[in-house]
């Protein structure tokens, strides 16, 4: 073999001429991502989800849930208007925050809870004060519509009530025992006792913590922001699967870059997309929808560590499908169940305890939800979420880690 | 396996379908850690990872390693950041490699828009941005016109003399054989042979035939060109007579002259040249493309 000529000069092509430095984690990181943005740019279908439907939905679902005004309509059949029935009637027609219409029969109530005219209903029984008083249990029915959040500051309204009127039984027998007094005159004593002890309790109760009406759209835009970053991070994880199957990735690799290099880029621009998703909602739900999202401080530590648990759901979804349509196949059904038992589709809080249990063991929308209820609905500060948010950031070290773990195996399978 | 490939030279790696030409690509780039043995590329140690040894390589995947929605720019800037080109550098030289692959009137056309040889073309672009010195090519002309191969193989062809080494795998003899200086033919994990063209086919014995038409006694013609040195062996056939040669422009004046004085009339000559594709059967029993 004749050694190689020396080669003609030319302007473009000087091998070893140009060697570059190796490029720094961060600006992998920043590559990686600007290509993804570049690339969901272009993408009409994921622009729809990600800038136009969660808009739709808040708008859909806002005017279909009436804004709250502060006023809970509840139905009473009454069985007894004297004694036990006397008070809950006047403890229920007291209230300011309640609208009390008189049914005939329980199974009226029902049907108005249905058609939605009211939102909760009691059923007082004939004779409930003698057969209390007479050691028995009397049962107070109470009808609630478990879609509407007022149904639950009801129970705790009438729980209340009937609290106040074991407190003045138990105070009225103890009264007859030790003192030997006739039962009649133990009973206005306690009565008495206990009503200057507890008066007002059933006032206090209100809904919303600013003490302003909640506009229709506040719930649902919250859902649709937590429904939305999680499931378009998954759905996106099929980039990740095309970064693979059209040799990208590997061709990544033959630059002076690292698998964690590459990994770490691919997760933060997963997280960035994920972040961007929330703070669009909850922007445009702030102007467009008057949402109030309470605290910004809650509403932007639940963004961020939520934009993080999605990031890294959608890298262990990129990582694990193989094919790009496989990501979106297994991605939407996955993050639609755990949005519904994470309580987007409804409030968690008039779920079943059980439900609840099961939702906060197994998904992040829970806590995420949860807080940004709380602060939305309560006008709670940082403070009081505290316990979400270190969740929250355990379900995303769980999920980044895992995440990247399964991306840099598949990146190095050959 | 051990090869080497200089400046300025095209090396061809040849092997059937398992015989691991892509695990060998594989560790030549970086991708893959060699279970003993190493890889150096402009005198640095090739590892997976970061290292200097990936500034000195390019490789040209054999699929289309781009992404499809974006533009010839885009992904150019893309794997330009990647290999550590700052944002000046960067602009220069995505021009310059549009222009070496002759794709600058179309660099702001999305990927998915182009021509099977122009997504090929601009696959080869992104594997020049950093002026390796080794350019690695992995079936670079799979699935493309003539017209287009030709002017990917003009280019390579270019790159080489400009003094870039070539490693080029290919399932189309003709192209190693016309672009490969130096040949490996690798079976089974392991390098069976090595050396340029002409060495390759006579290590196996391989030479060129003249084949001529005759009229007459073939055997005559065979007793007659039995002394001659640059006659290997001869076959005869109806009508005809295959002579093994040395080097066919030296031994057609003594055959045609021994012809005539054994009175054979020679009708025809045809010149047939041993190929690769002879020598790869014999090497490895396999055609290239099993």
């Amino acid at each position: 073999m004749t050694a190689p000529a020396a080669p003609p000069q030319s302007p473009l092509v000087r091998p070893g001429q140009g060697v570059s430095d190796s490029p720094s984690t961060w600006t992998i990181a920043a590559s990686v991502a600007a290509i993804d943005l570049r690339r969901l740019v272009r993408d009409r279908v994921a622009l729809f989800f990600m800038v136009v439907l969660p808009f739709v939905l808040i708008f859909a679902l806002g005017v279909a849930f009436p804004t709250d005004t502060g006023v809970v309509g509840v139905g009473v059949v009454v069985g007894e208007e004297t004694g036990i029935g006397g008070e809950l009637l006047a403890a229920v027609g007291g209230a300011d925050t309640l609208d009390v219409t008189f049914y005939d029969t329980p199974q009226e109530i029902v049907r108005d809870i249905q058609l939605g005219r009211i939102e909760a209903g009691i059923v007082i029984p004939p004779n409930l004060t003698e057969v209390v008083e007479s050691g028995g249990t009397g049962e107070v029915r109470l009808e609630l519509d478990p879609a509407n959040q007022a149904s639950a500051m009801l129970r705790n309204m009438l729980d209340a009530v009937v609290e106040n009127q074991a407190l003045v039984l138990t105070a009225a027998r103890f009264a007859e025992d030790r003192t030997g007094a006739e039962k009649q005159e133990a009973l206005a004593v306690a009565e008495a006792q206990v009503r200057s002890l507890t008066r007002g309790q059933v006032e206090s109760i209100t809904v919303g913590g600013s003490g302003t009406p909640i506009s229709g759209f506040a719930f649902t835009a919250l859902a649709q922001v937590i429904l939305f970053m999680f499931i378009n991070s998954l759905a996106g994880g099929s980039s990740l699967v095309e970064m693979r199957v059209f040799g990208v990735a590997d061709r990544a690799l033959t630059a002076p870059v690292t698998v964690a290099g590459l990994t770490v880029g691919i997760t933060l621009s997963r997280f960035l997309i994920a972040l961007m998703q929330g703070l669009l909602i909850a922007v445009v739900a702030a102007v467009a929808f008057d949402v109030d999202w309470g605290s910004p401080a809650v509403l932007l530590s639940v963004l961020t560590l939520f934009a993080l648990v999605s990031a890294g759901a959608g890298v262990l979804m990129g990582a694990l499908a193989r094919t790009p349509d496989q990501a979106v196949a297994f991605g939407i059904p996955i993050a639609l169940a755990m949005a519904a038992l994470g309580g987007c589709f409804f409030p968690l809080s008039v779920a079943p305890a059980a439900m609840q249990l099961v939702a906060r063991v197994l998904t992040p929308q829970a806590w995420a939800t949860s807080a940004l209820t709380a602060s939305v609905f309560d006008g709670v500060g940082l403070g009081s979420v505290l316990v979400n948010l270190a969740v929250l950031a355990g379900f995303a070290a769980l999920y980044l880690s895992f995440g990247a773990v399964m991306l840099s195996r598949r990146l190095q399978r050959r | 396996m051990a090869f080497s490939v200089n400046a300025g030279e095209s090396y061809g790696l040849l092997g059937p379908n398992g015989a691991g030409k892509t695990t060998t690509i594989s560790m030549l780039c970086g991708l893959l850690q060699p279970d003993a043995g190493s890889v150096e590329v402009g005198g640095e140690v090739m590892r997976t990872g970061r290292c200097v040894a990936k500034q000195h390589l390019g490789l040209v995947p054999q699929d289309i390693a781009l992404y499809p929605d974006l533009t010839a720019r885009e992904n150019l800037r893309f794997f330009g950041r990647l290999q550590g080109l700052n944002r000046t550098d960067l602009r220069t030289r995505v021009d310059e490699v549009l222009e070496i692959v002759a794709l600058e009137d179309r660099a702001g056309d999305r990927v998915d828009s182009f021509s099977g040889g122009m997504k090929r073309r601009c696959n080869i672009a992104a594997a020049l941005l950093h002026h390796p010195q080794l350019l690695v090519l992995d079936e670079p002309t799979v699935g493309v016109d003539p017209q287009s191969r030709a002017s990917i193989l003009d280019g390579i062809a270019a790159l080489q003399d400009h003094g870039m080494a070539v490693l080029y795998t290919t399932h189309y003899m003709e192209e190693a054989q016309r672009l490969c200086d130096r040949i490996g033919i690798i079976d089974e994990g392991r390098l069976v042979a090595e050396g340029t063209q002409s060495e390759l086919l006579a290590a196996i014995g391989q030479h060129p035939v003249v084949r001529l038409s005759i009229d007459g006694d073939p055997g005559s013609l065979v007793l007659a060109l039995d002394d001659e040195d640059q006659v290997i062996r001869c076959s005869t056939g109806s009508g005809r007579l295959d002579v093994s040669v040395i080097d066919p422009a030296r031994s057609l004046a003594p055959i045609i002259e021994r012809a005539e004085r054994a009175a054979v009339r020679i009708n025809g000559v045809e010149v047939v040249e041993a190929d690769l594709e002879s020598v790869f059967l014999h090497l490895t029993g396999k055609a290239l493309r099993d």
